[in-house]
């Protein structure tokens, strides 16, 4: 058997290999997706495992390691577009698959490589870490524009620390991505809680849901899932647009980082609003306001999604806490029938994405009640003086300690103000213009008329990151004005 | 009443023209003696004009226990008379009393921020007709007959939820560009600070490490540690000479040579557009050295002190005593000497010389005695472009900044332009048009006094400005 780290090292290799030859980290993930479960599929039917195969016979791993040459290549495309059709955990990894490794010396070498190990012998971690690196890889990968489906892990840690999860509680995310939510909560019962073997079977099977719109990326978050031990038969992921309907089902806990961006084909109505005669439109009783804008539908979905008393965290832009007309309608809903009590304000350069400022607001969900939820919003800076970038000087989990110190999570009734963290109470709040929750208080060194003057590049990355802010609410400008444009 | 000819409004199908008159009450402010108002809160609050308004709603700073003409919670206020007129506002209280110089407008069955977005949009408009009449202002004839587009009552929300939006998002966006300006004038400032530290010819140093090593520094100036092959000089070590203009106020004349006062470099260049003169014969009689030549550099000493100005025209002129001219000797590059007057060290030391209480004054004696960084003079040509590349760059990211503000101003009127047209949010076919909405405004008014001025039902269009 192979040295664990070696094998590691080979495919990391080979992958740069592959991408010489037109194939990118994004495709290189997927057909390794692919070969890789169909191997695991196959070791589980010997022994120790003995069981039934889940692949129809003349698809399997048996079927492809015998073939050669231009013969592989077709019959591995065949078992693609045959298993894309079966229901469950299969469908999900293979739906719309493609091959995309066009040179079948290349994918035979590939078949070999992964064949040479025994996959289910691996300790889970190294699987899902070497799974993991390649989609942080992926992401780094900017042309693939995967980078908005990876949300930092060093956040998703922090953000699943406070929120406590206990064994038991369901936990769902509406814009799964790659997992990482899932993947964080998992670890994070696991290694908090002895569970016994009904709770493990919970943990595997029925903690967690996930979602997303498109098909590539809930395949590489079933099978990120999948490696790390979580899901069965079932796949926990379904494909399809959160944002459509009420899905019915509740959950104790929302993880979620919906995405960025405002391309959304659909407008949202809600019961009072009407059609617009040209576009799909969905009718969402549930929510408060209609609007086109992606990321305020996600903040009322994902209240929906809450059981009552459920707890929140959601990865929010700055115009969700700013914006006027339905955003000003969202937020004053929110504060009176929801416990708004958290706020982070995220530094810049944390992101794949380009000029984008963002938070993660904390709520729970609370039943019909005639005042206000909400008593106290407390809001941690760690934007203003805060310079992080992506390569050189990533987020760390050691930069959030503060805030998780600050935020309290064995009792958030009892917090402390400090330099960084404040709290405005509920009449504070909507008394503010548009109720906006957009505050800051420690002043900008990039601005202060002080000696103590940044060093020129410090305040060149803080000129582009104005500019880039400036050109993003332009651009939402246009977009927003473009769309509601009827012919005359 | 004035008529100026614009460009035509074409409304929608469901939507109608009105009049203020058709659809609100005009309530004419009223003035109140000084005696009657206070500043303690006591009583209701009195707005007296535009002064009192804020970004959308008034702050209060006045009240009045003897209120007259009032205006209540949602009425639109508008100034028409005096320096502010056409500005509007809408109430966000129970009531105030207002002023002559201001009208609340009334409506019951048009939204009122839709009527502010409107006021807001034909701002211009307002303003002329404010300008145009014999007794300046508006009166009220010509409130009651401005022609109003009137949306369905649920498009009116619409229209207004959109609108905050869109303006949300450009205030934040404007907000955005004149952060990045500011930091600009940061960035420039520390550019210079890196350029006369050394650090921005740390390469260059490594590359022409022949260049003779430091000779013994004057002391160590606060907060500047000079690379080794630089020394800490004293501006008038550098300088053939160091003067400032005749102490005595020289003699003025309609024509002849240019004479310059501290208003025509305040810009950081030499602004001959508007001077005095002085005779001929005196600018003859003025010693060469307080003569300014090409090369040199003015500084000005008193008031708005520490503005470097390089003398890059050959064109005659002299100037005031409170500008000092400096004459650079050739061991220094005048651009180099330039930029480090420019920069907050020189400041500075600028600040640290000047006394006086009334207006502050920098000293010759102080200017003679500026500690300058000193490096070699091929190291400072380098300085000089390095420093000259990267502003060129930060010069237009700023003149881009500036025209896209100027933008920002005329996306939102164009944002204003569409709503009030109809096509910033669609029509619904299932909404009671607005025609509908008229009628029933008229007949519920039964018992109106007849009003002079226009009674104009008919839907007409208007020439309004874009």
């Amino acid at each position: 058997m192979t040295d664990e780290s070696t094998i590691v090292q080979r495919l990391w290799n080979y992958c740069n290999v592959l991408r010489d030859d037109g194939v990118s980290y994004g495709d290189y993930v997927e057909q390794l997706t692919y070969l890789l479960f169909l191997k695991m599929a196959d070791e589980q039917t010997k022994p120790p495992f003995d069981k039934a195969s889940i692949i129809p016979q003349g698809m399997d791993w048996q079927s492809l390691l015998s073939k050669d040459g231009a013969e592989l290549e077709i019959h591995y495309r065949k078992i693609l577009e045959s298993l894309g059709k079966e229901p469950g955990m299969l469908g999900v990894i293979f739906r719309k698959s493609q091959n995309r490794i066009q040179d079948p010396a290349k994918l035979r070498r590939l078949v070999e490589l992964i064949n040479g190990e025994t996959w289910m012998g691996l300790d889970v971690d190294i699987k899902g870490a070497i799974y993991e690196g390649l989609l942080e890889k992926n992401a780094e990968d900017v042309k693939g524009g995967a980078g908005q489906y990876f949300t930092p892990r060093s956040l998703i840690k922090a953000m699943v620390k406070v929120i406590k999860p206990k064994p038991g509680e369901t936990i769902d995310d509406p814009a799964v991505g790659t997992g990482g939510f899932i993947l964080a909560s998992h670890d994070y019962l696991e290694k908090n809680y002895n569970l016994d073997k009904e709770q493990k079977k919970f943990l595997k099977l029925q903690t967690f849901k996930g979602k997303d719109i498109v098909d590539g990326v809930a395949r590489l978050c079933a099978m990120n899932l999948y490696l790390h031990g979580i899901g069965g038969e079932e796949s926990p992921i379904d494909v399809g647009d959160s944002l459509i309907s009420d899905p019915g089902y509740r959950s104790d806990i929302v993880l979620t980082n919906p995405p960025f961006g405002k391309k959304s084909s659909v407008t949202i109505i809600n019961g009072d609003g009407k059609a617009d005669r040209e576009t799909l439109t969905y009718n969402r009783q549930d929510f408060w306001a209609t609007t086109s804008n992606k990321q305020l539908n996600f903040l009322q979905h994902v209240r929906t999604l809450l059981k009552i008393n459920g707890r929140a965290a959601i990865v929010v832009p700055d115009n969700v806490l700013f914006e006027g007309g339905a955003g000003e309608t969202v937020r004053r809903k929110l504060l009176q029938e929801c416990d708004v009590h958290t706020l982070l304000r995220l530094p810049t350069g944390v992101f794949y994405a380009q000029g984008v400022k963002a938070n993660v607001l904390f709520f729970d969900r609370k039943p019909a009640s005639q005042n206000p939820w909400t008593e106290k919003l407390w809001i941690y800076d760690l934007r203003t003086n805060q310079h992080f970038t992506l390569k050189t000087n990533p987020l760390k989990f050691e930069d959030l300690q503060d805030f998780i110190k600050c935020y309290n999570p064995e009792n958030r009734h009892q917090r402390e103000e400090s330099e960084r963290f404040k709290a405005f109470s509920y009449d504070e709040l909507i008394k503010r213009d548009k109720a906006s929750l957009d505050i800051f208080w420690l002043k900008d060194e990039s601005l202060e008329d002080s000696e103590n003057l940044p060093e020129p590049d410090v305040l060149a990355a803080e000129i582009v990151e104005s500019l880039e802010t400036a050109l993003e609410q332009f651009k939402s400008i246009y977009e927003g004005l473009g769309k509601e444009r009827t012919e005359s | 009443m004035n008529k100026i000819e614009e460009k035509l409004l074409i409304l929608p199908e469901s939507w109608t023209w009105g009049t203020i008159y058709n659809i609100a009450s005009l309530i004419s402010g009223q003035h109140i003696l000084k005696e009657n108002y206070n500043l303690d809160a006591l009583g209701i609050p009195y707005l007296t004009g535009p002064d009192d308004f804020g970004l959308k709603c008034p702050t209060i700073s006045k009240w009045t226990e003897i209120p007259k003409a009032m205006a209540v919670q949602n009425d639109v206020l508008i100034t028409v008379k005096g320096a502010g007129v056409g500005k509007v506002n809408v109430l966000d209280i129970t009531r105030a009393a207002i002023s002559r110089q201001l009208m609340a407008i009334r409506s019951e069955n048009v939204n009122s921020i839709y009527l502010y977005y409107y006021f807001k949009f034909i701002f211009s408009y307002l303003q002329k007709l404010g300008a145009g009449s014999t007794v300046p202002g508006i009166d009220r004839e010509s409130i009651l007959a401005l022609p109003v587009p009137i949306a369905p009552i649920h498009e009116q929300r619409r229209i207004v939820a959109k609108i905050d939006e869109l303006f949300s998002r450009l205030d934040a966006g404007v907000e955005a560009l004149q952060k990045a300006m500011a930091q600009l004038k940061r960035y420039r400032q520390a550019v210079l600070k890196a350029a006369i530290e050394g650090r921005l010819t740390e390469e260059w140093r490594k590359a022409h490490s022949e260049v003779e090593p430091a000779k013994t520094p004057l002391e160590q100036v606060e907060g500047l540690e000079l690379p080794h092959s630089w020394k800490f000089v004293t501006l008038k070590s550098i300088c053939i000479d160091i003067t400032d203009g005749d102490h005595q106020a020289p003699p003025q004349s309609l024509v002849g040579i240019p004479f310059l006062v501290i208003s025509n470099i305040r810009k950081g260049e030499l602004d001959f557009s508007k001077t005095r003169f002085v005779p001929e014969e005196y600018y003859e009689s003025i010693p060469t050295k307080r003569k300014p030549s090409k090369g040199d550099i003015l500084y000005s000493l008193v008031g708005s002190y520490g503005i470097p100005i390089i003398v890059n025209t050959k064109r005659e002129f002299c100037f005031q005593r409170h500008i000092g001219l400096i004459r650079p000797s050739d061991v220094v590059d005048t651009d180099y000497l330039f930029y480090f007057l420019k920069s907050n060290f020189a400041f500075r030391q600028a600040t640290d010389a000047a006394t006086g209480t009334a207006q502050l004054t920098v000293p010759l004696q102080g200017l003679r005695n500026f500690k300058v960084p000193f490096p070699p003079l091929a190291e400072q040509k380098t300085i000089v472009s390095e420093i000259e590349r990267i502003f060129s760059h930060s010069e237009s990211i700023e003149s881009t900044c500036e025209i896209n503000l100027s933008q920002a101003d005329r996306m939102r009127q164009s944002i204003l332009k569409r709503a009030f047209e109809g096509k910033l949010v669609p029509q619904d076919n299932s909404d009671e048009p607005a025609s509908v909405l008229l009628e029933r405004i008229k007949a519920g008014r039964i018992k109106d006094s007849p009003r002079r001025g226009r009674k104009s039902n008919n839907v007409h269009q208007m020439r309004l400005i874009q």
